[in-house]
C-alpha cells in the first residue's frame, strides 16, 4: 500500500510525513511540542480546548493542531506572537475557574495543566472573581472521584469509555459554564476500565480513591513490570513510597495492552490492606525458616505428596515445582484449571476481520483482551458469539448463533477464542489468534498439567489460591497472604519479586519487584529452592529438569 | 436621498402572512416549480439557483447553488437537513413562513433534495415551535397524500431548546442524538455530515425562496431578492417585513413600517442581526439593509433581525445583557467560550453597578480579544463582538457608570 507523502514546512524546518497527518503529530515527528489537553493520539480528536492553536499561513484564523490534517506545502507556525498570545489566552481561560489547589491535589508533579501553565502562561491572572465552587471528592464510585472544580472539560474520560471501553459510562452533564462529568442520577461509574480515566484526565479529576492522598509524584519509586492479574500480561509501572506499593499504572506495548488496564488488574492485584503472612508458620505458630523446612521434609517425603502449583506463579518457580515433584516422585498437578494454549499473537487478532468466540466470555475473563477486540471491530472485523452463555461484548456483536455450524460465511483472517477453537480453527484455515486461552496469568506454562483432585495423603501447595477445603495436617502451603496448612512458607506477592511470567500469546516478560517483600518472605522460585534443597534435591537436578523443559 | 417606499412589492415568501391557518395544498398549487425541476437536469437546477446569487437567509449568507455543488458525486445516502432551530434572538420569520405557507418549504425541499442527490431530508424545528411543527407536518401528509413526494422523505425533528443547535454541525449532532456541540472543520458537512454522509444544512427561508427560483427564473430572483426582517424592540409595529434586500434603509424600516419608535423616542442603536453582531447606532440608521451595506457599517445583516433599542437604555446592560444569553447558551465545548463568555459578563455586571474601573474596560477588550478567532464555532465570536463595539460605540456612556459609581439610568434590578 503506497501512501502519498506530502511535504510541510513546521517552524521553518521541512519534513515529510503521509498526507492526513494531523499538524500535532508532524510536529511530533520533528520534536516540536505542540501543548494539548483534549488531544490524545488514542482517542478522536475533537478541537475542545484550543491550546493547540497554530498559525497555518494562509489561513485567517489560528487552526487547531489536533484537528487539522497538512497539506502539501503547508507552512505551520507554534511560536511566533500570534500562536504565543493564543496559549497565553487559553491558559488564563482554563485557569479562570480551576481552583489551583495543586499542593493538595493528586496529579501534581504529573499534570499537563501545570506543566503547560509554566511553559506556556503567563504566570499572571487577571480574573479577579471568585471561582466556581462545587463540593469536592465526588463519589463516581468504589474507585473513583470526580473533581468538578479542576475539570477542564476536555471529554477524554467520556471519549474513552465511548470509543475504547464502548459502555459509555460517563457523559457531559449541563452546558456553558457549568457544564460537567458525571453518570445519570442514581447510577454510578461501572465500567470494569475507569480506571485508564485516571490516568487520561490532564488535570486532577478523576482520581482513584485507593491511591488519592497517598503519595506525591516526585516521591515514587518506579517499576517496570507485568500485571499478575489475568494472562493478558499487561505491561505496567509499578509506584512505591518507601517500602510500600502504592499504585499501578500502565505502560504501552501494541503488541500487548496497547496502553490501557483493567481495573481488576489495576485496583485489586495490588493487594493492599490485604494481611500478609511475614513469617513461616508451624502448626500456626512462628517458626524460622530452617525449623519450618525442618518440619516440612518429612511431611512431603514420607507420605505420597501431590504438589499442587498455583496457574500465577512465575515460570522459574513452575519449574522449581516440577522438580520437586519429580525429585520426590509424586505427581504434580494446577489449580484452579485456568490454563490453556493457543496459537497466534494478539497482534493476529487485532489484525482479524473476524472474530469468533466460543461461549468464551472475553470482557470478563481477559478484560484488556476485549478491549483489543474492539480495536479490530473499530477497524471493520466482525465478532461472532457461539453459545447461549455470558457475552460482555454484547453490544457489538454482529451475531449471536447456537453452534459453530450456524456460522456465515466469515472474512479473513479469523481468530477463534473458547472451547474447541483448534477443531474450528482447522474447518476455517484460521490464521489468527485461536485457541482456548488461559486466564490466571501465568496459566499458559502450566496448561500440560492435569486439575488437583487434592486427595494425595499430603500437600505441597504452591501459590496464593483459595484452596478447596484441605485439611490442616500434612499440608505444606507456600502463599503470601495467610491460610491452612501444618506449615506455611512466606512468598513474596507477584509485585515484590523478580521472575517471568509467560501471556496468553506465549510472550515471555518479566516481573520485577516495586517494593521489598515483607518480613521472611522470599520468591516464589526462591522459596521453593530452599524446600528442595532441605528435601535433598540437589540444585544440579532443578538445573537439569530446567534444561530438559528448554 | 432614502428610496421610494417599495408599496408594489408583493411578498412571496410571506404571501399568506396574517391568516390564521395555513394554505392548504388546494390554494398553494400544484408544486408547479417542483414538477419543473424534475424535467431538468439536478445540475441545472443547481446552476439555476447558482444564477439567481441566493444567499443562506440563516445569517453566514453562503451562496445557496455553491453549496449545494460542494456535494460530492458519491453512491449512497446524502442528506438534507433544513435549520429551522431559529434560536437567534429577535429572529421569528422562519416560523411565519412555516405557520402560514408550509408547502413552500416543502417544495424547496424536494427541488434541494433533487438538486443534490439526497433522498432524505430532516427538518430540525425548536421544540417551542408546536404549532410550526404540527403544521409542517400535516402539510408533508399532505403533500404524500397526494404523491407528491414519490420516494423522497421528510422528516420533522423537534429540538429541545438550545441556541447553540442552530450551528449546523450542532444541529447535525443533536439530529444524531447526541449532545448539541459544534464538530471542528474539516470535514466539512458537505463531505461528512449527518451519519458521516454528504450533507447540506439550509436555512427554512433560503428552501422557501428555491421555488420561486425555478418557476420564474434566476433574473426574476435577482430582481427582487425577497428578505423577511424581523423587527422588534422599541417599535410601535414589531413584525416580519418582506422586502426586497437593500430596498429600505434601517429608518425606512423602522418609520414606515415598524411606524416609528415607541412614544416618538430617538433611537439610540439597532441591533442588526439579534445579539449576533455590532450594533449600528444612531448616526448609522441611514444604511441601506442588504449584505454589502451593513457590512460597511462595520456589522453584518445576519439573519436580518432588528432589535431596536430607544435612549433609554443604559447600552452597558443592553451587552450585559446578550453577553449573559452567550454565556449561559455556550454549548461549553470549547474553553474561550465556556469560560471567557463567563469572564466577559461578570466584568460587564461590575461595570454595570459602577464598581468597576477604568482597567476593566481594557480588560474587556483583551478577554474578548483572547476569545475571538480562537473559538470552535461562531457562537464564541458573536458573543465578543456587540460587546467590543458598545464600548468603541458608547465609551462615554462606560465611563459614566465609573464616574457616578451606579448606572445612571437606573437600578440593575430595575
Amino acid at each position: 500500500m503506497s501512501v502519498q507523502l506530502v511535504t510541510v514546512i513546521i517552524d521553518g524546518r521541512e519534513i515529510q510525513v503521509p498526507r492526513g497527518t494531523l499538524i500535532v503529530e508532524a510536529a511530533k515527528k520533528l520534536g516540536v511540542e505542540i501543548p494539548v489537553f483534549c488531544y490524545h493520539p488514542k482517542l478522536k480528536p475533537v478541537g475542545a480546548c484550543r491550546m493547540c492553536l497554530v498559525d497555518v499561513q494562509g489561513m485567517p484564523r489560528l487552526q487547531t493542531a489536533c484537528t487539522t490534517p497538512v497539506n502539501e506545502g503547508m507552512i505551520i507556525l507554534t511560536h511566533d506572537d500570534k500562536t504565543r498570545a493564543a496559549q497565553q489566552a487559553v491558559i488564563e481561560m482554563l485557569l479562570a475557574n480551576h481552583p489551583l489547589d495543586c499542593p493538595i491535589c493528586d496529579k501534581g508533579g504529573e499534570c499537563p495543566l501545570q506543566d503547560n501553565t509554566f511553559k506556556y502562561g503567563l504566570g499572571t491572572s487577571r480574573f479577579m472573581e471568585g471561582k466556581r465552587q462545587l463540593a469536592k471528592a465526588l463519589p463516581l464510585s468504589d474507585r473513583i472521584v470526580l473533581d468538578r472544580e479542576r475539570c477542564i472539560m476536555c471529554y477524554r474520560c467520556v471519549r474513552f469509555q465511548d470509543e475504547i471501553a464502548g459502555d459509555q459510562a460517563l457523559s457531559a452533564i449541563d452546558r456553558a459554564g457549568t457544564s460537567q462529568i458525571g453518570v445519570l442520577e442514581g447510577d454510578t461509574f461501572d465500567s470494569p476500565f475507569s480506571g485508564n480515566t485516571i490516568d487520561l484526565c490532564p488535570v486532577g479529576a478523576l482520581l482513584s480513591r485507593q491511591y488519592r492522598f497517598r503519595a506525591r509524584p516526585w516521591d515514587l519509586v518506579r517499576t517496570e513490570s507485568v500485571c499478575a492479574g489475568c494472562a493478558v500480561g499487561c505491561n505496567i509501572e509499578l509506584n512505591a513510597r518507601g517500602s510500600r506499593l502504592q499504585r499501578m499504572v500502565p505502560r504501552e506495548n501494541m503488541a500487548i495492552n496497547n496502553e490501557w488496564l483493567c481495573d481488576r488488574g489495576r485496583f485489586d492485584t495490588l493487594a493492599l490492606g490485604v494481611e500478609r503472612l511475614s513469617q513461616p508458620l508451624v502448626n500456626a505458630e512462628p517458626a524460622t525458616w530452617p525449623a519450618a523446612l525442618e518440619v516440612a521434609t518429612p511431611l512431603l517425603r514420607d507420605g505420597q505428596a501431590e504438589v499442587v502449583v498455583s496457574p500465577s506463579l512465575t515460570n522459574e518457580a513452575l519449574n522449581a515445582a516440577r522438580s520437586i515433584a519429580s525429585g520426590l516422585k509424586a505427581s504434580i498437578a494446577v489449580w484452579p484449571k485456568k490454563t490453556g494454549r493457543t496459537r497466534g499473537s494478539i497482534g493476529d487478532l487485532v489484525r482479524s476481520k473476524s472474530i469468533v468466540l466460543l461461549d468464551f466470555d472475553v470482557w470478563t475473563g481477559l478484560p484488556v483482551l476485549a478491549l483489543r477486540v474492539r480495536e479490530a471491530l473499530a477497524k471493520g472485523a466482525k465478532l461472532y458469539f457461539v453459545g447461549s452463555g455470558a457475552n460482555g461484548l454484547g453490544r457489538d456483536t454482529t451475531q449471536t448463533v447456537a453452534g459453530a455450524d450456524a456460522l456465515p460465511e466469515l472474512d479473513e483472517p479469523i481468530s477463534i477464542l473458547g472451547e474447541g477453537a483448534d477443531e474450528l480453527a482447522e474447518r476455517l484455515e484460521a490464521t489468527g489468534l485461536v485457541g482456548n486461552p488461559p486466564t490466571a496469568a501465568n496459566g499458559l506454562s502450566a496448561s500440560d498439567l492435569r486439575e488437583a483432585r487434592f486427595e494425595a495423603p499430603a500437600l505441597l501447595l504452591v501459590g496464593n489460591e483459595d484452596w478447596p477445603a484441605v485439611q490442616e495436617k500434612r499440608v505444606v502451603s507456600l502463599r503470601w497472604s495467610p491460610g491452612p496448612g501444618e506449615v506455611l512458607l512466606p512468598i513474596a506477592h507477584p509485585y515484590e519479586q523478580g521472575g517471568s511470567i509467560t501471556n496468553l500469546d506465549g510472550t515471555v516478560q518479566e516481573l520485577r519487584a516495586g517494593a521489598p517483600a515483607p518480613g521472611e518472605a522470599k520468591a516464589d522460585w526462591q522459596a521453593l529452592v530452599d524446600l528442595g534443597r532441605a528435601l535433598g534435591i540437589a540444585p544440579r537436578q532443578m538445573e537439569e529438569r530446567q534444561a530438559a523443559l528448554a | 436621498m432614502s428610496a421610494p417606499a417599495p408599496v408594489a412589492y408583493h411578498p412571496v415568501l410571506l404571501r399568506y402572512a396574517g391568516r390564521p391557518a395555513p394554505v392548504g395544498l388546494d390554494e398553494y398549487g400544484g408544486y408547479g416549480a417542483w414538477r419543473k425541476a424534475q424535467e431538468l437536469t439536478p445540475e441545472q437546477v443547481t446552476e439555476e439557483v447558482k444564477q439567481s446569487n441566493l444567499k443562506g437567509r440563516g445569517g453566514a449568507a453562503f451562496p445557496t447553488g455553491a453549496k449545494w455543488g460542494f456535494v460530492p458525486k458519491v453512491d449512497g445516502p446524502k442528506y438534507l437537513a433544513v435549520n429551522a432551530d431559529e434560536s437567534e434572538p429577535g429572529t421569528f420569520k422562519d416560523r411565519e413562513i412555516i405557520e402560514t405557507n408550509p408547502h413552500l418549504l416543502v417544495e424547496g425541499i424536494l427541488i434541494a433534495c433533487y438538486a443534490f442527490g439526497a433522498k432524505t431530508a430532516f427538518v430540525y424545528i425548536r421544540g417551542e415551535y408546536h404549532i410550526p411543527a404540527d403544521r409542517l407536518e400535516a402539510a408533508i401528509a399532505e403533500a404524500r397524500q397526494a404523491g407528491l413526494l414519490g420516494d423522497y422523505e421528510i422528516f420533522v425533528f423537534r429540538g429541545a431548546g438550545a441556541y447553540i443547535c442552530g450551528e449546523e454541525t450542532a444541529l447535525l449532532e443533536s439530529l444524531e442524538g447526541r449532545r448539541p456541540m459544534p464538530r471542528s472543520r474539516p470535514p466539512f458537512p458537505a463531505v461528512e455530515g449527518l451519519y458521516g454522509r454528504p450533507t447540506v444544512i439550509n436555512n427554512v427561508e433560503t428552501l422557501a425562496n428555491v421555488p420561486g427560483i425555478i418557476s420564474n427564473g434566476a433574473e426574476w430572483f435577482k430582481g427582487i431578492d425577497p428578505k423577511i426582517f424581523c423587527l422588534s424592540g422599541h417599535v410601535n409595529r414589531p413584525g416580519n417585513y418582506e422586502l426586497p434586500l437593500g430596498s429600505v434603509t434601517v429608518r425606512e424600516l423602522i418609520e414606515e413600517h415598524g411606524q416609528g419608535v415607541i412614544g416618538r423616542r430617538a433611537v439610540k442603536g439597532v441591533l442588526p442581526a439579534g445579539a449576533s453582531a455590532p450594533m449600528l447606532t444612531a448616526d448609522q440608521l441611514d444604511t441601506k439593509l442588504d449584505y454589502d451595506s451593513i457590512k460597511a457599517a462595520g456589522s453584518m445583516l445576519g439573519s436580518a433581525s432588528l432589535i431596536v433599542l430607544d435612549d433609554r437604555v443604559c447600552m452597558v446592560r443592553a451587552a450585559a445583557r446578550m453577553v449573559e444569553f452567550f454565556r449561559k447558551e455556550s454549548c461549553g465545548k470549547c474553553t474561550p467560550c465556556r469560560e471567557g463568555t463567563q469572564w466577559l459578563h461578570k466584568i460587564l455586571v461590575r461595570l454595570e453597578e459602577g464598581v468597576g474601573t477604568e482597567g476593566d474596560l481594557d480588560l474587556l477588550l483583551s478577554v474578548a480579544d483572547e476569545i475571538a478567532g480562537k473559538v470552535l464555532c461562531a457562537l464564541g465570536d458573536f458573543s465578543v463582538s456587540p460587546v467590543v463595539a458598545t464600548v468603541h460605540q458608547f465609551r462615554d456612556e462606560y465611563l459614566e457608570h465609573l464616574r457616578l459609581g451606579k448606572c445612571p439610568f437606573g437600578s440593575w434590578a430595575a
